[in-house]
């Protein structure tokens, strides 16, 4: 980098109080981390981030979107969006078959998803603020929310829950406030966008 | 998996009330059999009584039913038991925790170790065979 670019990026710090941070999403298997990704993008980039599927791991790497700007809080955010693979204790190939998915394909897809694990605890190293995405339609107090959770805890990186599906009828979002009263929950709607603002709001007070 | 009491030997299939409530003959703990011609005597051979006699189960069986688990019937498995449930170990046994974080249950089916592998352990991968795989340095760079 140049002394220039130096000297503009530090203009642009001290005087757009620009704030640049690495904001990882992080969950189970199908908590709509990559919907919620892609609302945040389409928001703010005008396009998606990665590839919405019923079928679960369908993520199955980090896949980033860089100087993501946000306006949020009366501040200017600049971030680096990372969609991790949804986090599991198992990974059965059988569970795809009944997707039609052909089981060397279904077996390859599980492969790739237990790798996709372990890169996205990797990752973590990098992560500065945490967005831990539950499905409100589900219990909230599972082995991976619980590991997750304690993990970042430990790691000190700030995390903000996301209790998504809001638009489900039966989604239950207080129950996330219940099992986990000492995290800042935002409840939203990754889908129709629902409360998305609060979440922006939630992310720009998170960086401090 | 089947349960057995320790007591009358009555056996229970895995959700049975009974293994939350106690066995109807009134004892509360229960024998976890992986290997179905295990006998009760057998076990009780194999050392596992005096797990059951030395006082931890039967406390902790006061205000629960508990479920031993034997595995194979020799004096090891006991001990390895016994240090398990918190029951006085021998002097030189040691509580055995799984190597692997990683296991390979077939091809295409995994099991993960979360706690584990978020806690930076190195990658030890179990493999269909009982054959161990260390990745070493097992963190790579990202970015």
């Amino acid at each position: 980098m140049s002394i220039l670019s130096k000297f503009v990026n530090w203009l642009s710090a001290v005087f757009l109080r620009k704030h640049k941070f690495s904001l990882g999403l992080y969950g189970q298997v199908n908590a709509g981390k990559t919907s919620l990704a892609n609302r945040i993008s389409l928001d703010w980039l005008g396009e998606e981030v990665g590839k919405v599927s019923e079928i679960p791991h369908e993520t199955r790497s980090v896949t980033k979107k860089e100087h993501v700007i946000v306006k949020a809080g009366g501040r200017t955010l600049e971030m680096n969006l990372l969609d991790m693979p949804g986090i599991a204790t198992k990974i059965d190939y059988k569970d795809f078959l009944r997707y039609g998915i052909r089981k060397d394909a279904a077996q390859a897809r599980a492969k790739e998803a237990t790798k996709g694990i372990i890169e996205a605890i990797k990752w973590l190293e990098k992560v500065d603020v945490a967005l831990v995405v539950m499905d409100s339609t589900q219990d909230p107090l599972t082995q991976v929310n619980i590991t997750v959770l304690g993990n970042l805890e430990a790691r000190k990186i700030p995390v903000i829950l996301v209790a998504n599906k809001i638009d489900d009828k039966s989604a239950k979002p207080e129950r996330v406030r219940d099992a986990f009263p000492q995290y800042a929950v935002v409840e939203v709607s990754a889908l129709t966008g629902e409360h998305i603002e609060k979440l922006y709001e939630a992310i720009a007070k998170s960086v401090g | 998996m089947p349960h057995k009491c320790v007591s009358c030997s009555k056996v229970y299939p895995n959700s049975s009330p009974e293994l939350l409530k106690g066995c109807t003959c009134g004892s509360r703990i229960f024998l976890y059999l992986r290997n179905d011609d295990v006998s009760i005597k057998e076990a009780m051979d194999s050392g596992l009584s005096a797990v059951i006699e030395s006082g931890k189960v039967k406390e902790l069986a006061r205000t629960q039913p508990v479920s031993v688990e034997l595995v194979s019937p020799d004096d090891a498995e006991a001990q390895r038991m016994g240090e398990y449930l918190g029951v006085q170990p021998a002097a030189n046994s040691r509580k055995e925790q799984p190597a692997e974080n990683i296991t390979v249950i077939d091809r295409g089916e995994y099991e993960l170790d979360i706690s584990s592998l978020m806690a930076g352990d190195p990658l030890v991968v179990r493999s269909q065979n009982g054959i161990y795989y260390l990745k070493i340095p097992s963190v790579r760079k990202t970015g």
